[in-house]
């Protein structure tokens, strides 16, 4: 097997989405697999604190189920990560789940933009500005200003 | 690499430790700041700052040198960019790979013990090389949870093969042969021994945990006291110019990473 042909397989395999190359055994593989996805969690759970609280005891699952969709990419591939895990819970039955998921893409959308194309900088710092509404605590306007250390408001409305 | 300056200890940049570097800039050599963790101007901007503060090592963790697809341009660019900003004195990345087939896979994985695996990685630095002119730059041993199948020589024979090949420094990670050592069952003094220690330019520590019968490289505790010793090892048999205690997760108080720089910059001065 080719060099490009093993790492291949090996990617694809700790991404949850083939079988361990041949020659490696599949029980190590699955404790790697694992811990990998256990790091993407906790990365996510930091930058998305109110999913993870809405989703209280069915985080791990729902995690899980987005891990091994999606394939995060970039120099900030755990921001990407939380990013697409907060869109596809933005239509989410629970209301408190939509609503955890919108804020908390609201606090990554502060500090980041992302490109619609994958690529190395898909993730990049917020320069334009930005105007959203949070629902939780409390309703509040935020806008935020033009610049990368653009100043920000939070006005209750 | 001879010529290379000497710096001593610090520790590796987190955004929480801004004002901390910063305020404590006359205890710490030198601060290591990760380009990859830069996602636009604010935060080039604050590497520089650092950089008029403190001395900064740039280490890259994405480039995934041991990819055999190639290297990512738009990656190497990035890197180009934060060095010219920032100009370190080196530029270090692990010989590992971290994406193929389009895969992301967020974490630094092992490469084949292979011929191939050493030409890859050779090729790939050379890319790199032309990218940053004239930078010398260094090469980490990883942490590796299992082996890849086809293994033509060993781990230290492989590194070694590629130092050569790519007339690269070595950033020796203590941490990761502690880990190495104890899951795959080796003396690590004796692995040690075998690496070209006169290539060994920059030390990293940090401190992992067991889980499941293995031991992780988490960067999520103080150093260990068996790395601390690999260190008091290594510093009379080595030219070490910096020494860098990392820290990813469970982040402590800064007085305590300030505590394990004093340790290092001790084994350090023991030996000068």
């Amino acid at each position: 097997m080719s060099l490009d042909d093993l790492q291949r397989r090996l990617a694809l395999s700790l991404a949850g989405r083939g079988p361990a190359p041949a020659g490696l055994d599949e029980n190590t593989l699955d404790r790697a697999r694992h811990s990998l996805e256990a790091k993407r969690r906790r990365a996510a759970a930091t930058l998305l604190p109110r999913l993870r609280t809405a989703l209280g005891e069915t985080w791990g699952a729902s995690f899980h189920d987005h891990a091994v969709r999606y394939n995060p990419t970039g120099l900030l591939h755990h921001v990407d990560d939380a990013w697409e895990l907060a869109e596809t819970l933005l239509h989410h039955p629970a209301p408190q789940v939509a609503c955890a998921a919108h804020d908390d893409l609201v606090s990554l959308r502060l500090r980041f933009e992302r490109d619609r194309r994958p690529g190395a900088l898909r993730i990049r710092e917020r320069t334009g500005p930005l105007l959203a509404l949070m629902r939780t605590p409390t309703r509040l306007l935020v806008v935020k200003m033009p610049g990368s250390d653009g100043k920000v408001w939070y006005l209750k409305v | 690499m001879a010529e290379l300056p000497f710096f001593g200890a610090g520790v590796s940049y987190r955004d929480a430790w801004r004002w901390d570097v910063v305020r404590h800039r006359d205890a710490l050599g030198v601060v290591e700041c990760i380009p990859d963790n830069i996602a636009g101007e604010a935060g080039l901007r604050d590497c520089v700052l650092i950089a008029q503060a403190v001395p900064v090592l740039l280490h890259g963790i994405g480039l995934s040198l041991g990819s055999a697809g190639g290297l990512d341009p738009d990656r190497v660019r990035h890197v180009a960019r934060v060095v010219e900003a920032v100009e370190p004195p080196w530029f270090s990345e692990h010989i590992a790979f971290t994406r193929a087939g389009g895969v992301e896979i967020g974490h630094l994985a092992p490469l084949p013990f292979t011929r191939e695996a050493v030409a890859t990685v050779a090729a790939n630095v050379r890319q790199l090389r032309a990218a940053l002119p004239g930078l010398p730059i260094l090469l980490e041993n990883i942490a590796y949870p299992f082996s890849l199948p086809g293994a033509e020589m060993g781990e230290a024979e492989l590194v070694r093969a590629i130092l050569d090949e790519t007339d690269t420094g070595l950033l020796l990670d203590l941490e990761n042969v502690h880990a190495n050592a104890l899951n795959h069952g080796y003396d690590p003094i004796e692995y040690l021994e075998s690496l070209p220690l006169d290539r060994v330019v920059e030390v990293h520590l940090a401190g992992g945990l067991w889980q499941e019968g293995q031991y992780l490289d988490t960067h999520s505790r103080c150093v260990p006291e068996e790395s601390w010793h690999l260190l008091e090892w290594l510093i009379p048999r080595s030219r070490v110019r910096a020494v860098i205690i990392e820290r990813d997760d469970d982040l402590p108080a800064f007085s305590a990473l300030l505590a394990e720089v004093r340790r290092a910059e001790e084994v350090l001065c023991v030996a000068r």
